[in-house]
């Protein structure tokens, strides 16, 4: 019986080992670790490599989403902004993606003020009806990889968007 | 021998007396002899011509030869002559007579009158000549041939008449006058001063911009040539019009045949064209033309052709007393065939509006009109109009009025997109000629927008209205049409200046606000009722299009409101009264308020719009109707309300592409929120949730 016990366990574990090395889990969880341990920039080699080693893995958005902010935080906007553009083209549809437009608007605001981008991202911002009928704001959340979590409170007149829950930015349509 | 004769001087005298009564005498007993010979003389030139002559008197001159008075011709089967010479003379010379031959020297005609006619074989005057010249040349004893003879022809005066009325003088005619024709062995000579005139019937369409409704011409002829066979080559032509001339050369082919070919060509001249007379007169024609012109054809249907390009002209077309089109700085190219003018690529200021313009017109007493005018894009730009194009087409006749199809269409940029507009009457019929109140009528008139999104149309019918012309101004005023079993009416007005300014003011009463909404294409949630609506257009204000509309015993789709407050379905609801106004600008549509009234339902919305949206929604609905649906009957007795009505408050925000609405507080929404337990609530929200995505 405790054989028998042994032998499913064994299975399951050659099992999960294999889809963890096909998927890239296990690299995936080492590089969440160094950026727990604050080791920002291997986790960020780390990513690059992963993204090049598995471009199939079901991990890429976070992974990729993760660049952007490690970009961003290094105040390296140009590769930001090229990669944070191509993360809203190919996730479109994301939970994620508001945030992405989100630190994008960011880095225009403070860098490029006039730029036509503003006005396209605040009206992608605006671009959805809003029904408040109990609340007086509708919140969602994000957690990037990064260990950064993003709010967005949306209310009738406004959006504030809120990074570590410091306020990121305010934007009224 | 007497002493009276003894003097040379008397001998002379008496030669010369005798000889002048030998002379007398002969033309006396000469003349008597003609007269006498008369009937004989018609008889003789009937066969010889083989077309019956009528002689009224013949006698004889010394001076100028034989006289013939009242000479007729007739064409066979018909009472009126053909051919009629008031006064001629024939010169003979005198020798060849005592050796027994006739030979003209010269003949004089004063004053004659031809009637032209078209015949089966051809024109009457043709086949006559043709006949007679054949019939001359095979008979032995005139022994005749143009080609060996010396002609010298002198006409004062003679009138070429086409007859297609029986009132003679109401016909076309061409006056040559001191009319010179020679003719030596093979080479020819013609010279004459020519004068056009066509009286235009009284109810033809053009008479009016026609002065005296005549059409008068004058111009030199002068044709130099050989004859060459049965062919009259001529080898120089030169058509003199004040101090312009026209050079040309051509061939009369087969010219003593009934139906001879005609082919003349004038090389191209530049022209000044206030130089002829009729352009001059009629339209105060001013500018220059570079022309060229080429007539090719048998006798009878010979074809005009023309081509050329105009220079800078100006004319001025009167409608009517007072009112007139002041046309300047007119370039364009220009064709003439088959009865048709053409003009294409052209360019002109009408009333100092530029335009560019396209016409097709037939040369005919009601002729067919198709033109296209359009505004040159740089006149568009510079009135800060956001068209790409403003164009009008015109396409039927004119005559009295204006008759056909007229579309004026125009291609909108709004915020980047293109947007076709279109105005279509059908049927129309514009008196220009009143002086002062110009009818319009027209049998349907079609609005329409294109985008590449939608189609959007209004159709009316039986489109009255008065019309006022100024050098610079439009106005349109009374203006009434049916349609969507309501009527409209309003006016019109259009100054083009510096800054043109387009405005109107329309009324629409009973309208059907289905079949309405069908064309409109602007929602399909409002489902009947009966419209009365006011819209005012002003091109220079912000706000260029304002409107206000009332709707009476209507229904209406109102369920995107039942689905976020969980209302009953209100797919057809009915109302009593709805009340909307709203303004457009460049960039925005603002609907600024909403009233629905109905006994179970009264919405009162008012909303401002910029590029952001602030209102208040105020909703009042019966209890009763709530609770029809389960989830909200839930809600009231959570509420425990008695009410009879409810009332909700919602604050609008957002952009006009995606209102954002927030519940206000009030009574009955804080009764629910102490009934419910907060998993319900989220549900609520999320479900509304799903409802925005």
């Amino acid at each position: 019986m405790i054989l028998k016990n042994l032998r499913e366990l064994s299975i399951f574990i050659l099992i999960f080992t294999s889809l963890s090395c096909a998927t890239g889990g296990a690299e995936y969880r080492g590089i969440i670790r160094e950026i727990k341990r604050g080791e920002l920039d291997f986790a960020f080699l780390k990513l690059k490599d992963y993204l090049k080693e598995h471009p199939e893995s079901i991990y890429v958005p976070q992974v990729r989403f993760a660049i952007c902010e490690y970009y961003f935080q290094r105040k390296n906007y140009r590769n930001a902004i090229e990669e944070l553009y191509k993360y809203i083209v190919d996730y479109p549809e994301d939970k994620s993606a508001v945030f992405t437009q989100a630190i994008l608007y960011k880095i225009l605001l403070e860098y490029r003020d006039e730029s036509p981008l503003l006005e396209k991202l605040r009206k992608i911002f605006f671009s959805k009806y809003l029904f408040l009928v109990f609340s007086e704001a509708k919140i969602k959340h994000y957690r990037s990889i990064m260990n950064n979590t993003y709010k967005i409170v949306e209310y009738i007149d406004r959006m504030e968007f809120y990074k570590n829950n410091e306020l990121f930015f305010k934007i009224a349509p | 021998m007497s002493s009276f004769l003894r003097l040379r001087r008397n001998r002379i005298l008496i030669v010369v007396f005798s000889l002048l009564i030998i002379a007398i005498l002969f033309q006396a007993t000469l003349t008597y002899i003609l007269h006498k010979s008369r009937p004989k003389i018609e008889n003789y030139l009937s066969n010889a011509f083989g077309y019956r002559v009528t002689l009224k008197r013949i006698s004889f001159n010394l001076l100028e030869g034989l006289r013939l008075n009242g000479i007729s011709a007739f064409y066979p089967n018909q009472d009126r002559q053909a051919i009629y010479v008031k006064d001629a003379s024939i010169n003979i010379k005198i020798l060849p007579i005592f050796l027994g031959r006739v030979v003209v020297d010269r003949i004089k005609i004063n004053e004659a009158l031809l009637l032209v006619k078209r015949e089966e074989a051809g024109y009457n005057l043709q086949i006559m000549f043709s006949d007679i010249y054949k019939k001359i040349s095979k008979n032995p004893n005139l022994a005749f041939s143009l080609s060996t003879a010396k002609v010298n022809v002198f006409v004062k005066s003679t009138k070429l008449i086409s007859i297609d009325s029986p009132e003679l003088e109401k016909n076309m005619f061409v006056l040559l006058k001191n009319l010179r024709i020679r003719q030596r062995l093979e080479k020819f000579q013609f010279n004459s001063d020519i004068e056009f005139n066509y009286l235009l019937p009284e109810d033809s369409g053009i008479s009016r911009f026609i002065k005296d409704k005549k059409i008068r011409q004058e111009a030199k002829c002068n044709i130099q040539g050989n004859i060459e066979g049965n062919n009259l080559i001529m080898n120089s032509i030169v058509l003199s019009m004040g101090k312009e001339q026209l050079l040309g050369m051509g061939i009369n082919r087969d010219f003593i045949e009934r139906n001879p070919y005609i082919d003349i060509n004038f090389i191209p001249t530049t022209l000044s064209l206030d130089k002829i007379d009729f352009l001059r007169d009629n339209f105060d024609f001013r500018g220059t033309g570079f022309i060229s012109l080429k007539f090719m054809g048998v006798l009878d249907n010979i074809k005009t052709t023309a081509a050329g390009h105009l220079d800078n002209c100006s004319l001025e077309l009167k409608l009517s007393k007072g009112s007139s089109l002041d046309i300047r700085n007119l370039s364009a190219e220009l064709e003439y065939a088959d009865g048709q003018i053409n003009i294409r690529n052209g360019y002109m200021r009408l009333n100092d509006l530029p335009l560019n313009i396209k016409l097709k017109t037939s040369v005919s007493l009601e002729p067919r009109l198709d033109l296209t005018v359009s505004s040159p894009k740089e006149f568009l730009t510079s009135q800060n109009l956001p068209l790409d194009r403003l164009m009008t087409t015109f396409n039927g006749k004119i005559g009295k009025a204006l008759t056909g199809d007229l579309q004026i269409s125009a291609l909108y940029i709004r915020k980047g997109l293109n947007l076709d507009m279109q105005a279509y009457f059908k049927n129309m019929d514009f008196d220009y000629s009143d002086p002062q109140e110009k009818k319009f009528n027209a049998d349907t008139l079609r609005l329409s927008k294109v985008s590449p999104y939608r189609t959007q149309k209004l159709t009316f019918y039986n489109l009255e209205a008065m019309v006022y012309l100024e050098k610079n101004r439009i106005g349109i005023k009374s203006l009434k049409a049916t349609g969507y079993n309501g009527a409209v009416n309003g006016r019109i007005d259009l100054d083009i200046g510096d800054k043109s300014r387009l405005s109107f003011v329309l009324d629409g009463t009973g309208l059907d606000v289905k079949t309405l909404m069908q064309d409109v294409n602007i929602t399909d949630k409002l489902r009947s009722g009966n419209m009365l609506i006011k819209i005012t257009f002003d091109n220079r204000l912000k706000d260029f299009l304002k409107g206000r509309l009332y709707i009476k015993n209507g229904i209406a789709d109102l369920d995107t409101l039942a689905n976020i407050i969980k209302s009953p379905p209100l797919t057809n609801a009915h109302f009593d009264i709805m009340h909307t106004y709203f303004a457009i600008s460049k960039d925005i549509i603002k609907a600024r308020g909403v009233k629905l009234y109905s006994p179970d339902i009264r919405l009162n919305a008012f909303w401002d719009t910029d590029t952001k949206i602030y209102g208040i929604i105020n909703l009042k609905m019966a209890a009763s109707l709530l609770r029809q649906s389960p989830q909200f009957k839930k809600l009231l007795t959570i509420a425990k309300t008695k009410d009879p009505h409810i009332n909700f408050t919602f604050l609008a925000g957002g952009i006009p592409e995606a209102v954002r609405v927030m519940w206000l507080k009030n009574e009955f929404k804080e009764r629910i929120k102490e009934g419910l337990p907060p998993w319900i609530i989220r549900s609520i929200e999320r479900d509304l949730d799903k409802i925005t995505e």
